[in-house]
């Protein structure tokens, strides 16, 4: 899907990306979350964090967007809240000391 | 192909807070304009050939940390993905807005008189790589 920041979407555009899960499901079949501390890096409002973060041991979510991440901390789902941190930081600032992720997670942000 | 020094900076920048051997897991779009599609069939292609050009550059980042033997590619996997919008009118204001993206005019002219739901179908091309110690 070409991205498109959602602050760029008109508020009466409702556009529903990927109901089916497809997204999800490839990253499934790639790798195992389970008890992982993953890194995610572009993280916008939380879509792909929210489904695949609740099988894993930590989850720092990272996407320069401040208004994104508001959003995704108001919409987290509360069974999310104690394995989810969201941080405001472009990749080349993401936060962490050396060796503690071992899974690091790019969705569209190189 | 010269890597865009923001991608390789934040590799760079991430490597270290890996252990060695962890998961690197990269999502991006395949190098193919986005299909609209209603009832079944194809109504037309987005022009995004400025997007397109550009996304094999962004995968070249990647490549040179695997060059330099930071990173190993261990697996790709390409599918579809699916965005959904109420009408055609719906999918046009959106596709405005979108960078990189024009719409051709005989594709325009079917979203302006369609009132039923339209999809956007992308191709996507997920990488798993392995982060090397060094």
């Amino acid at each position: 899907m070409k991205r498109a920041s959602s602050g760029a979407r008109l508020a009466s555009v409702t556009r529903v990306l990927d109901p089916e899960g497809a997204h999800a499901a490839a990253a499934r079949r790639l790798v195992s979350f389970d008890g992982r501390r993953v890194l995610e890096v572009g993280a916008g409002e939380g879509r792909l964090t929210f489904a695949l973060a609740g099988e894993t041991r930590s989850w720092l979510a990272t996407e320069p967007r401040a208004e994104s991440v508001e959003v995704a901390r108001r919409t987290m789902p509360r069974a999310l809240e104690r394995t989810v941190r969201f941080a405001v930081a472009g990749g080349a600032e993401a936060p962490g000391s050396p060796g503690e992720f071992d899974l690091v997670f790019f969705s569209w942000s190189l | 192909m010269e890597p865009p020094e923001a991608a390789v900076g934040v590799l760079r920048h991430v490597h270290p807070l890996l252990e060695p051997g962890a998961t690197v897991l990269h999502l991006t779009c395949l190098p193919v304009p986005d299909r609209i599609e209603a009832d079944g069939r194809v109504l037309g292609e987005l022009d995004q050939a400025a997007f397109v050009t550009a996304l094999p550059v962004v995968e070249s980042a990647l490549d040179l940390l695997v060059a330099e033997g930071r990173l190993a590619e261990e697996a790709r996997l390409e599918h579809d993905v699916l965005a959904h919008f109420s009408s055609g009118p719906e999918a046009l204001a959106h596709f405005e807005t979108t960078p990189r993206t024009r719409v051709p005019p005989a594709l325009r002219a079917l979203l302006r008189e369609r009132d039923s739901p339209v999809a956007q179908r992308a191709g996507c091309l997920w990488r798993r790589l392995r982060a090397l110690p060094g």
